[in-house]
């Protein structure tokens, strides 16, 4: 007769380090689940990144919470979304954070649920994301879940801004323009409307045409002022088409030649 | 003559009701073979596996935006707001509308792999739009989804003009969602929620 073996406590603890290190070893790694995201095989991605999830790689919890929000191999599912994303939240990763906030702001006039969504914002933003820094901004500009405090949101955008984002940067053109929580600052709105013109961002282009047209913050040079009116106008913006027309009616012909000789070899294309 | 005059506004009438309908069945063939192309492009698009994911469905928006009458649709679903927003909230509502709605419905319709997508037929609506009825078979529940594209000819061209899917309406869904948000938050209020939603991060690569 064989020797059997005791079922210990010791024997259970033993099969289930098996168990699991068997199960770890056929899971798929987060890498090969972006592999399968990238060939858009969605289901295959969640299949290899919810088991790592549920053991806490906040990449994958993440990831599980844009599958949900976006509805992408699976129903749509709001409530999971968050539900993923509160827990890589909790790990402090940013682009959790951001989304929660970003997702839940204005679904609710819920008081409660909008000092959640600033506190998420604002952890986001601390953490250095530029996205965040600026939403931040925008949330104390226009008081969206959050009592409206221009100091605050001239800081917040700024940050953003200093990063390199456009919007931001045009934004800090109008708020200098406007002497919001600071003096009015003709100079500093003329350059920060240049930053982002030159990052190719339409509007700004079209503010730093007018200026240059007028001299307003900047020294007048109508050459210029056409160069970024036209740049503006071929986006689209129907001010700056107008603009620019005013423009081409008073330069001479040469001027407005070498004009569109750079304008054509503007490397830019958003 | 006046007795021509008399006529020539029926006689006028006939014809074009004529033209209606010998022109119906093109319409409908045109209207098809619009998705048609517009799947095919889109596929394509997606296809090209040397670009990351984000940059295929960013390539994708530009695609699907063309053949979207956005301005239309955009208008529609704030109502009677449209006429309250100045120039540049019409500008910017329109620039984020439109980046939202792609994203949205081309997340929840499009880019799966072994994804089957088929044009089932088209029915002139008898006003001026047609509906091409598609059966989307996605990887993800057995049962394929159903989008019926709702087309009309703007300015010569076909646009869509409204997707419905498994019966709902995209116009009205949002007509709904926004007006809703107007109401407690105003214009700046929708501007900036579209803002905050576009500009939600996609999933991360490691």
């Amino acid at each position: 007769m064989g020797k059997f073996i005791k079922a210990t406590p010791i024997f259970y603890m033993m099969m289930a380090t098996m168990i699991v290190g068997i199960t770890a070893a056929s899971a798929g790694s987060f890498e090969e689940g972006n592999t399968a995201y990238q060939q858009t095989d969605f289901i295959k991605a969640m299949q290899i990144w919810k088991p790592l999830a549920q053991t806490g790689d906040a990449r994958a919890q993440y990831n599980m919470g844009v599958m949900y929000d976006q509805g992408r191999g699976v129903a749509k599912n709001a409530k999971l979304a968050k539900k993923w994303w509160l827990k890589a939240a909790a790990q402090n990763m940013p682009e959790a954070l951001h989304n929660l906030a970003s997702s839940y702001l204005f679904d609710t006039n819920d008081a409660n649920e909008h000092k959640k969504a600033l506190a998420w914002m604002t952890r986001a933003a601390e953490l250095g994301l530029v996205r965040s820094q600026y939403s931040l901004g925008k949330m104390y500009l226009h008081a969206h879940g959050v009592e409206k405090d221009e100091k605050k949101a001239r800081k917040w955008i700024e940050k953003a801004a200093i990063q390199g984002l456009d919007k931001a940067q045009y934004n800090m053109g109008k708020i200098s323009r406007d002497g919001i929580a600071g003096t009015i600052d003709k100079v500093s709105a003329a350059q920060w409307f240049l930053k982002a013109a030159i990052q190719g961002y339409a509007k700004a282009q079209n503010h730093i045409g007018k200026r240059y047209a007028n001299g307003d913050g900047i020294e007048k040079n109508e050459a210029e002022a056409l160069f970024w009116t036209t740049l503006a106008a071929k986006q689209g913006h129907k001010i700056a088409q107008k603009n620019r027309q005013t423009l081409l009616d008073k330069l001479p012909p040469e001027t407005v030649k070498d004009v569109m000789k750079r304008v054509k070899a503007w490397p830019h294309k958003k | 003559m006046k007795f021509f005059m008399r006529f020539m506004p029926a006689a006028l009438v006939s014809l074009s009701i004529i033209f209606m309908v010998s022109s119906a069945k093109a319409n409908e063939k045109e209207a098809e073979q619009f998705i048609r192309t517009l799947a095919n492009q889109a596929i394509q698009v997606l296809a090209d596996t040397t670009l990351p994911l984000d940059a295929r469905e960013s390539r994708l928006r530009t695609l699907l935006n063309n053949s979207f009458a956005m301005s239309v649709i955009g208008r529609y679903v704030v109502g009677s707001s449209w006429r309250k927003m100045t120039q540049a909230q019409k500008n910017e509502y329109q620039k984020l509308f439109s980046e939202w709605t792609l994203s949205t419905y081309s997340a929840r319709l499009g880019g799966y792999k072994n994804q089957q997508f088929k044009i089932i037929k088209a029915v002139d609506s008898g006003k001026k739009d047609i509906f091409v009825r598609t059966s989307i078979n996605q990887p993800s529940s057995g049962k394929p989804i159903k989008a019926d594209w709702r087309v009309r000819k703007i300015k010569g061209q076909y646009k869509i003009v409204d997707i419905g899917v498994e019966g709902i309406s995209m116009l009205l869904t949002q007509k709904r969602e926004f007006g809703a948000l107007l109401r407690r938050q105003g214009i700046v209020g929708l501007i900036e929620m579209l803002r905050m939603r576009n500009s939600k991060f996609p999933a991360v690569s490691g």
